[in-house]
């Protein structure tokens, strides 16, 4: 099977994945999403295991098909079609730095600059040495309005020490928050401040910033000691740069049915995509493409990528946890084509679960109209809410009434299963009457589950899921709690008190809270009396 | 085979993540631990959620961990330590693992241990699912293994689970490399004018995480009660001269940013307030949570100087104003120190045993131009770092481990 890893950016990191992958003994094809490809520069050659390492120039990215394992990527170049068969794909696209002059309402120019460029002319190659003798103060701008990052305020801080130090040139920093947290970042501050570098950070009152005509420079702020504002003309202005995510990567995320991040970056805010890892297998973004981190965990990313991909075993693929499709039963309505967080669901021509791909969340057989969708390790919804409760020692009970409610309990097992676990641990088990029912994701809860557990003679079911932000499943649990809420609705119609039916996000340590939700449930059950239904 | 074979010190998530990476990639790890129970510091946190996840990664450890006791390719040893290690076409390590004073198939969590004990902390209860038995035996607080004088656990324990004659085990492991990933130790405030270790109602951050994760809710040790003013002091051991600590800790302002925006989501009368320095950058989507953290929770910026005790075992917290210099004091009824990093319990020990340096301020730093030859520094026993970072730390440890067995093959 093919072994070739795709690589696809158009800057540093695509080539430092690349150079590391190949030397690795990885098949490496290098490609732009828009056909620019990565330059390795004039007289630069990629390194020696360049027999690995192929570079598709000039060639659009048109589409993908296939699953983890077995991509295939289909390029043009002009009016040719490629197509080309690949196991993994790797995105890995620098970020744009979006200078921030017009942040402080500064256009560069002879006296204001970019970080990057001001870093240039610091370069001892650059030739650039005589600029700084007509320079007696600098000013660097960086998180005074917005907020800084480490990595930026890393360079700001050596720069000013290079200045200050070196070049015989003051240097001031504003800030609000001064960024310290990373490796030596503090004690880089106290040098910088031990050389004379002036630090004026400000949080409420943030300093004017005023350009005149001439270019000049006028920053008026708030000072400390001297409690009353100081006037500043810096001969140089130095304005930071925020990373933002490549255009390119928007391109991406549409092209790959890739879930994109709050800022724009190719991977979900949710804990859960660890390291490269995004909602496909089989595709990863790497470093710039996934968010702005410094050089250091970028290089451990890369490392990571290379350990993962040089196995030369493929991961055994466990049967047993994936959907089936029945395929007497399917209408091809899509639903599960759609709906499926891991895009696990091919057409070949009709509805087939990818199974390499496939992560058994159950989301597509609680969503399918026809009930054509069944997994192994989870009731169907026939057989949910035989309720037959188990009993366990321990556990608190309120209540003085004879009645003991039957709770049906539906546990995500990546939250609910865990949280009770420790519940257990640490209360050593629980009330009378509660049946648990562990399903892969909330979202595998369905309304026909619930409402089966009701008419069964549960005299009340709960569901327990991850918080929002924090499902594997991208949005297993807003599913899951979007059937209760809407089920709720219908109850009272069946004669039946809607809140007999709970909805509830817990996080797998959250254990005390598990065991507070089911006492309070229960109690309220114990008001409500037994299920009209039974 | 020792090429096939590799024991990683420390089961934090550096430790743990490494494992699995190593263990996917077909090879033996034994991973190995000093403390009771595995998971590091990050199997202590508790989940700071309100209607939606803050991404603060505690859970992420627990997960980790219940994927390490399943994976076939691991082995976790708690109780751990090295004794010795000698070079021999990789190391022959001899570990001694403490005595397994509670069995685990007779325990049932039922706690009557930790009230029978005497000793404060001669019992120590776990904190996640995955610690099982979720009681233990502290070997250097019971007095038993001081000097037999107590047997009150086991008297008390109903299933008979507990034998405080169990002897402890050595055996040697033969592994082709080996990852340090022994983590940080968390700096006891006792030299700052907080009256900690005093004052009932002043608590370090660690403790707050322990009471959340117990009670699911803040309450003052003094009297059980829930506080309705708390103040959460920054930097507490962190970026200070006097202490030679040059160094921020970086999880400092998560954690007192997501608790304090906790606190106040549960019980919207309490009032936090957050004394800092500069709030350091944390998640990913940092800039709106800031934001919107600020309109509930009062920043101060400046750094509270002596704390006088007040009526019903409140705390008088006196401070600079930013802005106008006067010196003004404020009441309140519970006060959290958010305590920095320090380096590990045994670091010196454990470096001396491996040929690592470590660097002035204690931590191995990236190895201060000395790199025994297999073995691979971690996580935040480099320095300080949020588990983001060490679980990074630990995935590109374990791609070094892989590449240098590799080549110590030839």
């Amino acid at each position: 099977m093919n072994k070739t890893a795709l690589i696809i950016g158009s800057g540093t990191c695509a080539k430092d994945l690349a150079e590391t992958l190949a030397a690795s003994g990885v098949s490496v094809l290098v490609a732009g999403v828009d056909g620019c490809a990565p330059a390795w520069g004039p007289g630069r050659t990629p390194n020696e295991a360049s027999a690995l390492l192929e570079i598709m120039d000039g060639a659009k990215i048109r589409f993908i098909t296939g699953t983890a394992g077995g991509f295939t990527v289909e390029f043009a170049d002009q009016d040719r079609r490629i197509r080309r068969e690949v196991r993994d794909i790797l995105i890995a696209e620098d970020p744009v730095p979006q200078v921030n002059g017009s942040l402080y309402g500064l256009t560069e120019g002879a006296g204001v600059v970019s970080l990057s460029a001001f870093k240039s002319m610091l370069n001892p190659d650059s030739g650039n040495s005589e600029a700084f003798e007509s320079l007696s103060r600098v000013a660097f701008l960086t998180g005074a309005l917005d907020e800084s990052l480490p990595l930026i305020a890393r360079d700001v801080m050596q720069a000013a020490l290079d200045l200050q130090q070196n070049k015989g040139v003051q240097a001031y920093i504003f800030t609000g928050n001064l960024k310290v947290a990373g490796q030596g970042l503090e004690t880089l501050s106290r040098n910088a401040k031990e050389a004379g570098v002036i630090f004026i950070k400000n949080t409420e009152r943030p300093p004017e910033i005023v350009q005149a005509g001439d270019e000049s420079i006028t920053i008026t702020y708030p000072d400390e000691v001297l409690r009353r504002p100081s006037v500043l003309n810096p001969d140089l202005t130095v304005v930071d740069e925020t990373p933002l995510p490549s255009p390119r990567l928007k391109t991406l995320g549409d092209l790959f049915e890739l879930e994109t991040g709050p800022d724009g970056f190719l991977q979900a805010d949710n804990i859960h995509r660890l390291l490269t890892f995004t909602n496909r297998k089989g595709i990863r973004v790497v470093g710039p493409a996934r968010g702005v981190f410094p050089p250091v965990l970028i290089a451990s990313e890369i490392a990571h990528t290379a350990l993962s991909l040089s196995r030369t075993k493929d991961a055994e693929t466990d049967e047993k946890n994936k959907a089936r499709i029945e395929t007497g039963k399917c209408v091809r309505c899509l639903t599960c084509v759609r709906i499926c967080p891991y895009r696990a669901v091919a057409l070949a021509p009709r509805p087939v679960i990818a199974a390499a791909a496939c992560e058994g969340c159950g989301i597509c057989a609680a969503e399918c109209p026809c009930e054509a969708i069944a997994f192994d390790t989870f009731p169907s919804t026939a057989t949910t809410g035989a309720v037959e409760p188990e009993s366990e020692a321990g556990g608190n009970r309120s209540g003085a009434s004879d009645f003991i409610p039957h709770v049906t309990v539906f546990c995500c097992s990546r939250s609910a299963v865990p949280a009770r676990n420790m519940a257990r641990a640490m209360n050593g088990g629980f009330p009378e009457g509660l049946s648990f029912i562990d399903v892969p994701c909330a979202g595998a809860v369905s309304r026909l589950h619930l409402l089966n557990a009701l008419s069964n003679g549960a005299d009340g079911v709960l569901v327990v899921g991850c918080h929002p932000d924090n499902c594997h499943s991208g949005g297993g649990t807003l599913l899951a709690r979007g059937r209760s809420d809407g089920l709720k609705m219908l109850l009272p119609r069946l004669g039946v008190a809607h809140d007999r039916l709970a909805f509830k996000n817990l996080a797998a340590n959250m254990g005390a809270e598990f065991s507070q939700v089911l006492e309070a449930f229960m109690a309220h059950l114990e008001s409500l009396g037994p299920n009209p239904m039974k | 085979m020792a090429q096939n074979r590799v024991l990683v010190v420390g089961s934090g998530i550096a430790g743990l993540t490494a494992a699995l990476d190593l263990a996917e990639a077909g090879v033996f790890v034994d991973v190995i631990d000093q403390y009771a129970f595995p998971g590091g510091q990050g199997i202590r946190l508790s989940c700071k959620a309100t209607d939606t996840c803050v991404k603060c990664g505690a859970c992420g450890v627990d997960d980790r961990l219940g994927n390490a006791l399943k994976h076939p390719h691991i082995r976790l040893m708690t109780g751990s330590g090295i004794q010795d290690v000698r070079k021999d076409n990789g190391f022959n390590v001899r570990i001694r693992q403490a005595p397994g004073f509670v069995d685990p198939n007779r325990c049932d969590d039922c706690g009557i241990c930790l009230s029978a004990c005497p000793v404060e902390g001669g019992i120590l209860q776990g904190t996640s699912g995955h610690h099982r038995p979720f009681y233990a035996v502290n070997e250097s607080a019971c007095l038993y293994v001081k000097d037999k004088s107590c047997t009150a656990c086991r008297d008390a324990c109903p299933t008979g689970a507990i034998d405080l004659d169990a002897a402890e085990k050595t055996e040697s492991i033969h592994a082709g490399a080996m990852i340090v990933a022994a983590g940080f130790s968390i700096h006891s405030p006792f030299e700052k004018p907080y009256g900690y270790g005093v004052f009932p109602n002043v608590m370090t951050s660690p403790e707050v995480e322990t009471v959340l994760k117990r009670r699911a809710r803040l309450v003052r040790p003094s009297d059980q009660s829930e506080p309705d003013r708390v103040a959460f002091i920054q930097c507490v051991g962190s970026r200070d001269a006097k202490l030679n600590h040059l160094w921020c800790s970086g999880y400092c302002c998560g954690f007192a940013l997501r608790t304090a925006r906790l606190l106040r989501h549960r019980r919207p009368q309490m009032h936090t307030t957050i004394f800092y320095i500069d709030i350091q950058t944390f998640g990913r989507t940092f800039d709106a949570f800031y934001k919107e953290t600020r309109e509930s929770v009062r920043l101060i910026r400046s750094i509270p100087g002596d704390i006088y005790p007040s009526e019903n075992e409140s705390l008088k917290i006196t401070y600079l104003e930013p802005d106008t210099g006067e010196t003004l004091q404020e009441d309140f009824d519970l006060v959290v120190l958010s305590v920095g990093m320090i380096p590990p319990a045994g670091l010196e020990a454990l470096s001396k045993t491996l040929g690592l340096r470590p660097t002035p301020e204690g931590f191995l730093g990236d190895g201060n131009g000395i790199k025994p030859a297999g073995v691979f520094p971690a996580g935040a026993v480099t320095g300080p770092m949020t588990l983001a970072e060490a679980a990074a730390g630990g995935a590109g440890a374990a791609w070094q481990v892989l590449r240098y067995l590799k080549n110590s093959q030839r």
